[in-house]
């Protein structure tokens, strides 16, 4: 053996030493590649549609049109990078994390209540020049602890203490904490996020059912605690059914939406095109974006762009169904499902299928802070894939 | 390749100890995977509605919202009158529109803007102010306020122009001028202001004619609206995507020339103003000139009428005041209103009289016509015919004179209601009510003017005896000044009832004749013999008998007064009786060029009289006498008419005084005065192209710088026409009589055009005119 390479395992062999009592590990199995590309195709995708969709509404409201994409592109650079360190990192680290990052999850939650409110609601923290929500990083912290939770206890899911208690007491504190922003489509999607895992994780039909009740228990209550959120539920759900009733009002963004969609027809007015962008939908690059990429690229457009969520959510469970342990499964099931549920719910917002909530399409919507946050999760999933039976059939 | 960390995972491998994915787990993640699979499916099924399915629909109204569809206003035609005057003219001017909303959006400083809005329009800023921060009741801001309506264009400019410069600047960047737009529009200018007035009528704030042949020809003059579809950012910025930028060109709205002639409506106007004022005319008097052979409208007026440039203003300032002086203010407001509506109507189209006496003609015309009486006809009358329970009294004077039993001629001429009461009952109703009909009272007369209204007539099943009776002589058959003139124009031209019209051309806007009124017979209603039968009859009335006040030298004028009563549910003379004077007249009578009818709603004169022959005689007869020359209608006087014939003077300064004599007595018998010593003509007076009575005098100065004689005009009214020659006479003045001119102890003078005492050069012509203070209808 040369002695360069005696040496380098030397290194390597000391550094592990060092690092193993935290779990820090690297891993140099290949990736999935069908699921990378996936994901390459929608950052790439997506931050064309975003500077499409922002130009005239940063040229008009903020005196420049790549406004942007110059703080996008840049971030989700970093969250590419972001996204390969996190695949070559043993995911098992975030074992141990998974109760620190639930811990800090906690503390900022109730920090955003102490913020300044943004279109009445209060989500945001901003530090520096950096913002984002703790609602982004409370669900990564529910997708690392229940898969904990979950993987260690995979013997008890199929009893209430185990299976149900710690995810329910979880998800309701967060959800108590959430509905006081109050951000409803961040509770709903960490619900979902939750609910999937744990009936995956082997959680039993039964208490789903009882969940439903307590779901409606819980509605119940916090309408109690705080009756502001029936008039602020009633709202939304009013112009969701009838946007036409107040058409420069609340239902004028779902209006224009609707224009933006059927404006589009099969094969779309063409890259750049859309017309509903100057102006009349308002804020096109936020959570409408995908009105006007409907508008732009047509009904073949906006098939193309649920394909690929379909196949990204398609790949990743079958990364979860070979991966290694429960652990690496239930974190890529947890990620999948956030991305999966996200983008179907959005597209049900922007075609007025549910009330508008106020959630972004990931990997399309403006927001560099969320988009690293979930370039970064996409890494971990392919970090399982590394040590999936995937590429070994 | 080399897996160096391969076999050193952590601790335990999971995989074996039970901690893999169990079968049970893939199951249910592929159901979830499969309910979200599903959930997108009807994510697509939506997609596919909106964009497919509905995107037609979504696609417009999304387009309706993304276009700016600005309507380019046509021009507005032009109105000339016969002689291509201009009497009605449009003007580009602007509106300034303001959207507060896309104010508040582009974050607009609108007190910058309101400040050089004030400033351009010279306007207050603070009212300005306000509406630049108008909200709506929901609390949004107002998308549309009017700032000021019809500015010209270098205010329009100055606003664009400032709008540019400013939005321009680096540092008004993120706070543009938006949301002010000039809306296109015209104004419209009236420059003989109440210039047949009534008949042109006005434009109201949208550009559409609100009365008269501004409303009637509205379409014509407005045009075709022209479209630009422009796209546009919510803000209103124009895009550059010109793929989707459609325009359709405006046509400008054709232009009219009238029948109307400003020199005889001038002339009109002018003689029935003065009638209204002279007489004290209460409800509005109105007067028509017709083409007799074609039935164009040469003049057409209602007086007082309104100045066009401002139509919302009551000019009567005694009305004004009475409706100031009402406290109610809805009461006030619609008093106003109705002052308003009344001022503007057309009395001529739209109004309905009894036309009394004047529909004799009608009458006189049917009975001959249907040969149910002949020239020879004879009726007695002593004053008053009982019909049933009623007695009907006759305002004729030939029971003074002794005549008890009345020819046609002496029954027309004496205007006897007994008479016609008897000629009415011998023709019967069905024959009276065929008449009624064919000279077109039971329809309109179809001229194109706005509001136009019908005649009534009495239907032939309620034509009863008293009805058929009251009707012969015109006091039953409720007519519009147009529908009587049309009818007794039918009378007289040889039997054609014409169609009257007042728009004889439209132009397009380059001038192109497009369309031409062409005269048109609605039909014959009586014969040609007939016709002339009734023409010259009138035309001895009014040189012999009772039409004389219209009568004028050297013309053969024919003509009809009537009086009527108003109000017909009070009999016989009573202090409450209010009346409607008329006169019509035509000429030459022998072949008939034009008619005039000229009708008095309520006079009021302080002598009482309400006679048309004496209110509205007059008047006819000076229309005639100005526009008879002026129509090319020759000037001939017959024998009896000599001694009042014009002759126009000679030129005779520079000649020998002999010579001149000679050609001033040659020329028409004018008496020569010779002053100075000299032997040729230095000046003389009149002047030569005057015209004068034959054997008036005219003065001959022969010296050089010699002074002209002075004298002082005395007062000559209400002397018989021999005393005021024999007072002018003497004082070598000299006399040009007008109105009625026989020398009767009861035609005395009313008018004279120099004021008393006045100082005149000796040879000097003072008009005078003359009235038949005895006539009645």
């Amino acid at each position: 053996m040369p002695e360069q390479a005696k040496r380098l395992k030397e290194t390597a062999l000391r550094n592990k030493k060092l690092m193993e009592p935290i779990g820090l590990r690297f891993v140099h199995e290949p990736l999935d590649r069908p699921f990378a590309i996936i994901v390459l195709i929608l950052v790439v995708m997506g931050l064309i549609m975003m500077f499409s969709a922002s130009f005239v509404d940063g040229y008009y409201y903020e005196g420049d049109g790549y406004i942007y994409i110059k703080k996008q592109a840049p971030l989700a650079l970093i969250g590419l990078i972001a996204m390969y360190v996190a695949s070559r990192l043993d995911y098992h680290i975030w074992k141990r994390f998974a109760w620190p990052l639930m811990g800090v999850t906690y503390v900022l939650l109730v920090l955003v209540l102490f913020m300044g409110r943004t279109k009445g609601t209060k989500r945001w923290i901003y530090i520096g020049g950096f913002n984002f929500q703790p609602s982004e990083i409370a669900k990564f912290a529910v997708i690392v602890l229940f898969a904990h939770i979950i993987s260690a206890n995979y013997k008890k899911m199929k009893t209430l203490t185990y299976g149900v208690f710690p995810f329910v007491l979880i998800l309701a504190s967060l959800a108590g904490l959430l509905l006081l922003e109050p951000h409803l489509s961040g509770t709903l999607l960490i619900f979902s996020i939750g609910f999937v895992m744990m009936l995956v994780g082997g959680t039993r039909l039964i208490w789903f059912g009882a969940a439903i009740g307590l779901l409606v228990a819980g509605i119940a209550s916090a309408i109690i605690i705080k009756p502001d959120l029936v008039w602020y539920a009633q709202d939304r759900l009013r112009y969701w059914l009838d946007p036409w009733q107040d058409p420069l009002g609340l239902g004028h963004q779902v209006i224009q939406s609707i224009y933006a969609i059927g404006s589009g027809g099969l094969f779309g007015l063409g890259i750049g095109n859309s017309r509903q962008k100057h102006l009349y939908l308002p804020e096109p690059q936020n959570d409408f974006i995908f009105a006007i990429v409907c508008e732009e690229l047509g009904f073949i457009g906006a098939l193309m762009v649920i394909f690929l969520f379909i196949a990204l959510m398609w790949r990743g469970a079958v990364i979860a169904c070979k991966a290694k342990d429960r652990f690496g499964s239930m974190l890529v099931v947890g990620i999948i499902t956030q991305v999966t549920v996200q983008a179907a719910l959005n597209i049900a917002v922007v075609t007025k299928t549910i009330p508008n909530t106020g959630i972004s399409l990931p990997f399309f919507s403006y927001g560099g802070t969320s988009l690293m946050m979930l370039l970064g999760e996409m890494g971990v999933v392919l970090s399982v894939s590394r040590q999936s039976s995937i590429n070994t059939g | 390749m080399a897996k160096p960390f391969d076999r050193e995972t952590s601790s335990t491998n999971e995989a074996q100890t039970g901690n893999a994915v169990s079968r049970s787990m893939r199951i249910r993640l592929w159901t979830v995977a499969g309910a979200l699979i599903a959930f997108f499916c009807l994510l697509i099924f939506m997609l596919y509605r909106y964009q497919i399915v509905e995107g037609k629909t979504n696609r417009a109204k999304a387009e309706a919202q993304q276009t700016a569809d600005e309507v380019i206003n046509p021009s507005r035609g032009n109105i000339y009158d016969k002689n291509m005057k201009l009497l009605a003219q449009s003007a580009t001017v602007w509106t300034v529109v303001v959207s507060p909303f896309d104010m508040n959006t582009a974050k607009t400083d609108v007190n910058v803007v309101a400040a050089k809005l004030a400033e351009i329009l010279e306007m207050d800023q603070q009212a300005i102010l306000e509406k630049l921060t108008a909200q709506r009741e929901n609390g949004e801001y107002s998308v549309y306020q009017i700032i000021k309506r019809k500015i010209e264009k270098p205010q329009a400019d100055a606003i664009t122009q400032w709008i540019k410069e400013y939005n321009a600047l680096e540092e008004n960047r993120s706070r543009k001028v938006k949301g002010i737009t000039l809306v296109q529009d015209t104004k419209r200018y009236y420059p003989y202001n109440n210039f047949a007035s009534t008949v042109i009528g006005y434009v109201n704030a949208d550009g559409d004619g609100v009365n008269g042949i501004e409303r009637y020809y509205n379409e014509v003059l407005k045009g075709t609206p022209g479209r630009v579809v422009v796209p546009q950012n919510a803000w209103g910025d124009d895009l550059a995507q010109t793929e989707y930028e459609v325009q359709y060109d405006a046509v400008s709205g054709g232009s009219l020339v009238l029948t109307i002639d400003q020199t005889i409506q001038s002339i009109l106007e002018k003689q029935v103003e003065t009638m209204v004022e002279l007489n004290n005319v209460q409800n509005r008097a109105v007067g028509i000139v017709m083409d007799a052979k074609t039935g164009a409208i040469l003049g057409m007026t209602t007086k007082p009428d309104y100045d066009l440039n401002d139509p919302n203003t009551i000019v009567n300032e005694q009305l004004l005041a009475q409706i100031n002086a009402i406290a109610d203010e809805q009461e006030r407001q619609d008093a106003y209103d109705t002052a308003l509506w009344a001022q503007r109507r057309n009395k001529a189209v739209s109004d309905i009289y009894y036309p009394g006496s004047v529909f004799k003609t009608i009458t006189a015309s049917a009975a001959l016509d249907s040969g149910k009486a002949t020239t020879s006809t004879t009726f007695g009358c002593t004053g008053s015919i009982v019909v049933a329970d009623r007695t009907i009294g006759c305002a004729g004077q030939h029971v003074q004179k002794g005549i008890t039993s009345l020819d046609f001629y002496n029954g027309l001429n004496y205007s006897c209601n007994p008479y016609f009461v008897q000629l009415g009952q011998q023709m019967g109703a069905d024959v009276f009510c065929n008449y009624l009909n064919a000279f077109g009272f039971n329809e309109k007369t179809g001229i194109d003017m706005d509001d136009e209204a019908q005649s009534q007539t009495i239907p032939l099943d309620k034509m009863g005896i008293t009805e058929l009776s009251s009707a012969a002589f015109g006091q039953s058959t409720a007519v519009t000044p147009i529908a009587m003139i049309t009818a007794a124009t039918a009378a007289i031209n040889g039997g054609e009832l014409l169609v009257p019209y007042v728009v004889d051309q439209v132009l397009d806007a380059d001038g192109n004749v497009i369309q031409q009124t062409e005269k048109q017979v609605k039909r014959q209603v009586v014969s040609a013999d007939v016709s002339k039968t009734i023409a010259l009859m009138l035309e001895e009335s009014v040189a012999t008998g009772h039409g004389n006040n219209a009568y004028v030298a050297g013309y053969r004028v024919g003509g009809k007064s009537g009086t009527s009563q108003k109000d017909q549910s009070i009999q016989g003379d009573d202090a409450n009786q209010t009346y409607v004077a008329s006169f019509f007249g035509f000429a030459p009578a022998d072949d008939p060029q034009v008619a005039v009818l000229i009708v008095a709603d309520t006079p009021k004169r302080e002598d009482g009289n309400t006679f048309g022959g004496r209110i509205c005689g007059p008047y006819v007869g000076k229309v005639m006498r100005e526009i008879l020359p002026y129509l090319g209608v020759v000037c001939e006087y017959d024998e009896g008419e000599a001694e009042f014939a014009e002759v126009s003077l000679p030129d005779v300064t520079g000649q020998l005084v002999d010579e001149a004599m000679i050609q001033m007595n040659k020329a028409g018998d004018f008496d020569c005065e010779v002053i100075g010593s000299g032997t040729t003509v230095t000046a003389q007076y009149p002047m030569a192209g005057q015209k004068l009575v034959r054997g008036s005098s005219v003065i001959l100065y022969t010296d050089a710088g010699a002074q002209q004689q002075v004298v002082t005009v005395p007062n000559l009214l209400n002397l018989t026409y021999s005393q005021v020659q024999e007072t002018l006479a003497g004082l070598q003045l000299n006399l040009s009589a007008i109105g009625s001119v026989k020398d009767e102890a009861n035609v005395l003078s009313v008018t004279q055009d120099i004021a008393e005492r006045t100082s005149l050069p000796i040879g000097s012509v003072v008009q005078v005119e003359f009235e038949d203070k005895s006539l009645r209808d």
